[in-house]
């Protein structure tokens, strides 16, 4: 210890005029007042003083501790001496410390003996010390010191040493930065590393500190008084624990991207029209965060393929997938960092095999804009905030396209045939001037490049986003229920109300089924009630009620559908995410119940893709959700129940689809 | 200690020892299969043309880089990796005065008192004074014989039981040569330390060296008592060092490369 303390010593010896410099810079804040400045500006101007002076003291000192001794030769008189080479490292850098910090505190003393932290309002029982050594800032700050001190010597040794090694630190540079945005990136953006935020930027440091403490310890231990030597020393103990931290961030991401079917808490789920694939998504419950897996699942044996990387630097929008009408193909949208893109898999061979599609001349899909899939998947069909567009497939040529002015955004979309398209759009405030009245607009576009545009007046309704989220359409887009002030038939061209099927917004479902028939379950509120209750009326495809039965169902989140049968309805509701809840077919005809599935209820779908299937046809296997928040497969014709995501399902076959 | 190495093999063996050493800087070989002992209580001049490789085998005999291959043994321990307790043991006087600039000679004498558990303050004074070093003057404002002489006192201060001294006499006068040489004539005459010397003073060693090794394009070209060489092929050291390697040295500018 006292050699450690000699050379910590002589290092401050050396430069002791830092110290009244420091001091002297700190009264300058106090003089500002006399040039016409406010008085307030006083610590604004010290503080950054301070820290400047502070990041300059270690920039100069980092620079000359050791490379500068070890080039001007001065180094070996501690090595020809019977000196420890830790007492030498911890010496320097013990000095190093105590000079920068005490010229940042000396920076600062004038000024805030003046300037009391009560002053301007302070806390921590208004000292300015007990201010600075608070919590997670100062840790940060002891980062920054220590991470400036090491890294103007690393570019002291890198300079003075003037080796080829140079070229591999820059090239290790570049390596790094690439690997940092590829591996370490993801992990903080998906909230995998869990640190308190205050933490975060100590702790993004902290890699780097201990490389380049790791650095000049075998900087001094094995370079010793040889330049080149040193610099190489450094450069493999920096790059060593800079290295090894990238390599288990890459391995921890690495078990991140691996989660299969069983390790996924899924929240969304579209199946193909046959039931034998599902692509679900979700958060992995083993693995961190809240990065959407993506898993595109062959119900069949338990295959599964995991969609593309979501991008970095965008905002994720899950969109989920799209399937045509034969099952044969699915189309995941997403952002290629271009515009709007379109991974396209043809699920038609053994092995599923992938096609990405760049949508021409197409903006980046945000929260606002939808898709739907033609039902031979030979065209997709996208709505967003100022146009919408009819895109060949899989070549990306966009066939169509127009525009739609502000202040509306997609509802529902629907393909009227192959090669022509309908969306509703609904109001959206956020990008346009309040409106007058209430009103919608249908947009129909065809890939010869025909567009047709109008407005209809609405209800109000007594929610935007039910509103929105509450338009359905038919397959066939030819009819729309809106919920404006209750539940209105309306012509799918026109907008013209057909027919008022309920007059209240109370939990309400609708859905069309394939013979053109009309369900609208609403739910009594249940506070007026002693028993909750759900009401079940059918509509003939031009809005005359045909039958009414009750249910006896609670009508928080009411769902009526889809049709696994002609005439067959699935009614569910949804109480709370963790608690099981049966789900009820109901013959719609007979208005009866019919059978009951318990402990499911019908898994969510996602909301900005048209996930009807194509031709409106009822099937026969749907997948469910139970409490445990397994999604199940559940096969109508054969009563058949198979887990295919979350807890207990099976691990599968991870297959590569490029 | 190393484990190789018992205290009693250590004292009765030579004070410095080299076996098949090779030193390299990179891929160059700037010493090649060096083997050679140097006797206690022996002066030992090291000669060789500038790039001969001397100061590269100094600052391996000091503990600053390891060699290539080969085996060192100083004072039977090795220098790498004992280097600190080495220290103790061994004073050195480098070829460029190394000492920090802000310091003066009292300082720097204070200073090495507290790296060692054995230091004569009194003694280090008197040389100081006896070289007419001032005592307060920052070590960076001293004369390049004054730098030398501080340097020498230092590595004396703690009675080394070897001296490595690396071309001590480089431009220095004729006055301040002598006196480096007879600080050390009189420390030997003192304690009979073991003095390692490289140098290009042909004529000054020849008269306090006792033993001499030319070093040649990196390799030992020749090693033996200074006497014996010097009967045996009846010419003086600068003609043997003349007819080994292919110049006076003395004629020749110090420059030589450090990597």
């Amino acid at each position: 210890m006292s050699k450690l303390l000699a050379v910590a010593g002589r290092e401050l010896r050396e430069r002791w005029l830092l110290f009244p410099g420091a001091l002297a810079s700190g009264c300058f804040p106090l003089v500002l007042p006399a040039f016409g400045l406010e008085r307030d500006v006083m610590p604004v101007v010290g503080t950054v003083g301070a820290v400047l002076l502070g990041l300059a003291a270690a920039v100069i000192v980092g620079s000359s501790m050791l490379a500068r001794d070890a080039a001007n030769g001065r180094l070996g008189f501690l090595f020809s001496r019977p000196v420890p080479w830790p007492a030498i490292w911890a010496g320097k850098w013990a000095a190093a410390l105590v000079l920068v910090v005490a010229t940042g505190f000396l920076a600062a003393i004038p000024w805030m003996a003046a300037f009391p932290l009560s002053e301007v309002g302070g806390h921590h029982s208004d000292s300015w010390l007990r201010a600075m050594l608070d919590g997670p800032g100062a840790v940060f700050l002891l980062a920054v010191i220590v991470f400036t001190v090491g890294l103007a010597n690393f570019a002291a040794a890198l300079y003075r040493s003037r080796s080829p090694w140079v070229a591999l630190d820059l090239a290790l540079l570049l390596a790094t930065f690439w690997a940092t945005r590829r591996y370490v990136a993801p992990l903080w953006l998906y909230g995998v590393f869990n640190a308190r935020n205050e933490w975060n930027m100590a702790i993004a440091l902290a890699p780097l500190v201990a490389g380049l403490l790791a650095g000049s310890v075998a900087q001094v231990a094995v370079g010793r008084t040889d330049l080149r030597r040193a610099h190489r020393a450094l450069s493999i103990g920096f790059w060593g624990v800079v290295g090894l931290t990238l390599v288990l961030a890459a391995g921890y991401w690495a078990r991140v991207r691996s989660a299969g079917p069983a390790d996924v808490n899924v929240h969304g789920v579209a199946c193909d029209p046959t039931g034998r694939w599902v692509y679900v998504e979700g958060r992995g419950h083993r693995h961190g965060g809240w990065y959407p897996h993506g898993l595109l699942i062959d119900t069949a044996g338990g295959r599964y393929s995991a969609r593309p990387d979501p991008l970095l630097d965008r905002s994720y929008v899950p969109f989920g997938v799209l399937f045509s009408a034969d099952g044969r193909t699915a189309a995941l949208p997403h952002d290629d960092g271009r515009g709007g893109a379109i991974a396209l898999y043809d699920l038609s061979g053994s092995t599923p095999r992938l096609t990405e599609v760049a949508l021409e001349s197409s903006p980046p899909p945000t929260w606002a804009t939808a898709f739907a899939l033609s039902p031979s998947a030979t065209s997709v069909f996208v709505v967003h905030e100022s146009g919408a567009s009819l895109y060949a497939l899989p070549s990306g040529r966009r066939l169509a396209t127009t525009t739609i002015g502000p202040g509306w955004r997609p509802a529902v979309l629907r393909f009227l045939s192959e090669g022509e398209a309908r969306a509703w759009l609904v109001p959206w405030t956020e990008a346009g001037p309040p409106r007058a009245r209430a009103e919608m607009r249908v947009v129909d576009l065809a890939a010869d490049g025909r567009s047709r545009a109008s407005t209809f007046p609405t209800a109000k309704a007594v929610d935007p986003v039910t509103a929105w989220r509450g338009v359905s359409a038919d397959a066939a887009g030819r009819r729309l229920l809106t919920r404006d002030g209750g539940v209105h038939l309306r012509d799918g061209a026109s907008g013209d109300l057909v027919a008022t099927l309920a007059e209240r917004e109370d939990w309400l479902s609708t859905l069309f089924l394939a013979d053109g028939r009309i369900v609208v379950a609403s739910g009594l509120n249940a506070t007026a009630t002693s028993s909750p209750r759900v009401s079940l009326r059918v509509y003939d495809p031009q809005g005359v009620k045909l039958g009414e039965t009750a249910l006896d169902l609670w009508p928080w989140g009411l769902s009526a559908g889809p049709e696994i049968a002609p005439g067959r309805v699935l009614v569910s509701t949804f109480r709370t995410p963790h608690q099981s809840e049966d789900t009820i077919v109901v013959d719609v005809g007979e208005l009866r119940v019919v059978d009951r599935l318990s402990g499911l209820r019908p898994a969510i779908g996602f909301w900005g893709v048209s996930a009807v299937s194509p031709d409106g046809r009822p099937t026969g296997v749907h997948f469910f959700r139970d409490a445990d928040g397994r999604v199940v497969r559940f096969d109508f014709a054969t009563r058949e129940r198979k887990i295919v995501a979350g807890p207990g399902a099976p691990r599968g076959e991870r297959i590569s689809v490029r | 200690m190393s484990a190789e190495t018992t205290p009693k093999a250590a004292a009765a063996g030579p004070a410095l020892e080299t076996d098949a050493l090779a030193v390299s800087y990179g891929r160059t070989r700037v010493i090649e299969e060096l083997t050679l002992a140097v006797p206690r209580g022996s002066v030992y001049a090291l000669l060789g043309r500038n790039g001969a490789g001397k100061s590269s085998l100094l600052r391996v005999l000091l503990g600053q880089r390891p060699p290539a291959r080969g085996r060192v043994r100083l004072l039977g321990e090795d220098p790498w990796a004992r280097r600190t307790s080495l220290m103790t043991r061994v004073g050195v006087v480098p070829e460029e005065p190394d000492a920090p600039p802000e310091m003066t000679p009292a300082q720097l004498s204070a200073f090495c008192a507290r790296l060692h558990s054995r230091w004569n303050a009194p003694a280090v004074t008197e040389r100081l004074r006896r070289f007419e070093v001032p005592a307060g003057r920052p070590f960076g404002r001293l004369s390049k014989g004054q730098k030398g002489a501080v340097m020498l006192a230092l590595a004396l201060g703690h009675s080394p039981e070897l001296l490595l001294l690396d071309d001590p006499t480089l431009g220095l006068d004729v006055v301040a040569r002598d006196a480096v040489f007879q600080e050390v004539i009189g420390d030997l005459a003192d304690r009979g330390t073991t003095v390692f010397v490289s140098t290009h003073d042909l004529r000054a060693i020849e008269g306090i060296a006792d033993h001499v090794a030319i070093l040649h394009g990196g390799r030992l070209a020749l090693a033996g008592p200074m006497e014996a060489l010097k009967a045996e092929r009846g010419l003086s050291l600068e003609q043997i060092f003349a007819s080994v390697a292919g110049t006076r040295a003395a004629d020749t500018p110090f420059t030589e490369a450090r990597s």
